[in-house]
């Protein structure tokens, strides 16, 4: 590996919900690291604790135990606001559903971040259009989301998680409420994205389909990573098992 | 029959002769499966004895012509109507591994199932950085292909649910 600052680090994380008889343990000593411009896929049973990594990893949540990093800021150290801003400028969220307001047009869900973090609202319009016509959002921008269909809404919250210079994207499952085509074209992009901007993606899914364009696939079993499939290891691994 | 099929349909367009049937064999079937000249030769030659072809006469360099019959024609719609599904499950090798995985149980039994889904989702990285294949034919080809593979990791996922909910019962062997 490399000797850069890996964009997101977890270091021994422990999640915990719940005390005594009713706690529920969602990450047990968990570590990864993910390096600027890398591609992760997380994969995982239903509640092996991929969501909390990803909910961990946008300070959307404590850790129990361990600590985050986003860069070489520990998450710990931050306040509320310290992380809110955080968000805005640094590391951008895309859920399955529900990413945009519903009374703000495509154009103006993308230049949200910018003008909290105080960014003047032409140049926040120019970066915002610039950060659409990556995702080539076709037809007008200044359509609400109900007029958009479920991949051009996706397309609109992706540009909001890379508008001003993200150095990090979470998904959560992004192409869950999509048909498999459009699911394709979504995580293309992404995938796309990663490369041209040079941000890291870490993507939470249960397709192989999409796990595939990822550099490397984590896998989450009861809360810690179990394997880690890299290409390159587990090509040669085949190559050697197949005499 | 696969084979036996497809020359049929590409008789049924036009006469032609074996090298020929073959390049289109290998065209229509988007690259999937490489055919010998002398594989065409043999399954003609069966389907001469069946009724299902005639044979036309010589080419422009010499080449033995082949045409379809209507005994052809209707093993051809038989063929392309039928639609192949296993009755019984596969028994091939992969299966027969996890199924003795499960039964091995625990740790091991899981790991096993970890490397079959590690290689399977190396197949697929590995097909996803070739590229899709050029053409739609051969594009749609590679899909089924790669949807045979999403089908077997999925699979794993209910063979692993299965391992986790035996070990949890304390019914490990």
């Amino acid at each position: 590996m490399s000797e850069q600052t890996p964009a997101l680090s977890f270091v021994d994380v422990v999640k915990r919900y719940g005390q005594g008889a009713t706690e529920v343990r969602a990450l047990t000593d968990l570590s990864l690291d993910v390096a600027p411009g890398e591609f992760v896929a997380v994969m995982g049973a239903s509640g092996s604790g991929k969501s909390t990594l990803l909910h961990l990893a946008g300070g959307l949540e404590d850790p129990t135990a361990g600590r985050v990093f986003i860069g070489a800021t520990a998450l710990d150290e931050l306040d509320a606001t310290g992380r809110a801003a955080l968000r805005r400028r640094d590391v951008g969220i895309v859920f399955q559903r529900l990413n945009l307001i519903p009374t703000l047009t495509a154009i103006e869900n993308v230049m949200l971040p910018l003008e909290l973090d105080g960014v003047a609202t032409r140049s926040a319009r120019e970066r915002a259009s610039e950060a659409l016509a990556r995702v080539e959002l076709p037809g007008p921008l200044d359509r609400y989301p109900d007029d958009l269909s479920g991949g051009e809404q996706q397309r609109v919250a992706i540009a909001r998680a890379i508008v001003g210079e993200r150095k990090l994207m979470l998904a959560d499952e992004p192409t869950g409420a999509l048909d498999s085509v459009t699911g394709d074209k979504v995580i293309e992009l992404l995938a796309s994205l990663v490369t041209t901007t040079g941000c890291a993606l870490v993507l939470v899914t249960h397709e192989p389909r999409y796990a595939s364009w990822a550099d490397r696939i984590v896998r989450v079993r009861d809360g810690s990573v179990v394997d880690e499939t890299r290409p390159s290891t587990i090509a040669d691994e085949i190559e050697a098992r197949g005499q | 029959m696969t084979v036996r099929g497809v020359l049929l349909s590409l008789l049924a367009e036009g006469d032609r002769h074996g090298y020929q049937l073959k390049v289109d064999f290998e065209e229509r079937t988007g690259g999937l499966w490489p055919l010998n000249v002398g594989q065409v030769y043999t399954t003609l030659d069966r389907m001469l004895r069946d009724d299902a072809v005639v044979e036309r006469g010589k080419g422009d360099a010499d080449q033995r012509v082949f045409g379809i019959t209507e005994t052809g024609r209707r093993e051809l719609k038989e063929w392309l109507t039928t639609t192949p599904v296993d009755s019984t499950p596969p028994r091939d090798e992969f299966v027969m591994k996890v199924l003795l995985a499960v039964q091995l149980g625990g740790k091991e039994g899981l790991a096993l199932i970890d490397l079959q889904r590690a290689a399977l989702l190396a197949e697929l990285q590995r097909s996803r950085r070739d590229g899709r294949p050029r053409g739609d034919v051969a594009a749609l080809a590679n899909d089924a292909f790669l949807g045979r593979i999403e089908a077997d990791i999925n699979w794993l996922d209910r063979c692993e649910a299965r391992l986790n909910e035996q070990t949890k019962a304390g019914k490990k062997r």
